[in-house]
């Protein structure tokens, strides 16, 4: 039961914590605690919620928690090969690194619009619940966040 | 705008080793460990194993006093007090009684004595 919850949902929540804390290896270290909850509060998971709302839920908290208690969001250096093309890897970690550094120049707050809403495609109502503000809010925080990372990537392109 | 946004997805996708470590690590740390089951099976087995008599119940004989180092002389031949000292000890010695150890069982019915082997008659 536990193996298959996390077969299914592990690159996704493993994905948005990148995408919140800017470096895999905090990413691991909050999925990993995400999943060690799940499987702690298994028998609560089995009655009828969807597993993969709740697990969302608590990814985003974690990421909240780490970034104000641990760090708060660093891009790392990090070489993320795996490609058969090692030009096409290195443009590759070029740009990721770039969008990181984006998104590490925005606040707290429009960062997780944008990569909830934008990135991760939630529903403006999802994001307003997880984040605790309404709707309009994260409409405006996300289109300022999406505005600046346009404009610092636009920047640092045409170097 | 949607191209850009797939293009930020893209970029900001994790590689699948990454996937693969944190699935690792989740096993690891979720897995079930054997040891506290054993210890806990093993705890009543070891009460019933039966146990030796208590120390206080044995009786035992202080040990013979070791002899005196004797002058070595060359090899095939017999100092004068190594001469000397055998013939004392000859004459000296006398049977001893054999040394035994007593020991109480917790049954008041039945005590065990060692007997060793050089006899003794006891």
């Amino acid at each position: 039961m536990f193996e298959q919850l996390l077969a299914a949902h592990e690159r996704r929540i493993l994905r948005v914590c990148y995408r919140l804390l800017g470096n895999l290896a905090d990413a691991q270290d909050a999925a990993q605690e995400v999943f060690l909850k799940a499987y702690r509060n298994l028998g609560s998971l089995d009655g009828g919620r969807d597993p993969g709302a709740w697990l969302y839920r608590v990814a985003v908290n974690e990421c909240r928690d780490r970034m104000r208690r641990v760090r708060p969001f660093a891009v790392a250096d990090e070489t993320m090969a795996g490609g058969s093309d090692p030009e096409a890897d290195a443009g590759r970690q070029e740009q990721r690194r770039m969008v990181m550094a984006g998104l590490a120049q925005l606040p707290e707050r429009e960062r997780m619009a944008v990569v909830l809403r934008d990135l991760e495609g939630l529903e403006t109502s999802e994001v307003a619940a997880m984040m605790g503000v309404t709707e309009e809010t994260v409409r405006s925080q996300c289109s300022m966040g999406r505005a600046k990372l346009r404009q610092f990537v636009e920047a640092r392109l045409r170097r | 705008m949607n191209e850009e946004l797939d293009w930020l997805r893209q970029v900001t996708e994790v590689p699948d080793a990454a996937v693969a470590e944190l699935h690792r690590r989740v096993v690891m740390r979720t897995r079930r460990r054997w040891w506290p089951w054993v210890a806990a099976a093993a705890v009543p087995l070891l009460w019933f194993v039966p146990r030796p008599a208590p120390v206080q119940n044995l009786v035992l004989h202080p040990a013979a006093p070791r002899a005196p180092e004797l002058p070595r002389a060359a090899e095939g031949t017999r100092s004068r007090a190594e001469t000397r000292y055998r013939a004392a000890t000859a004459r000296e010695r006398t049977p001893e009684p054999a040394a035994l150890i007593y020991m109480e069982t917790n049954d008041p019915d039945v005590v065990l004595y060692l007997i060793p082997s050089d006899g003794g008659g006891e």
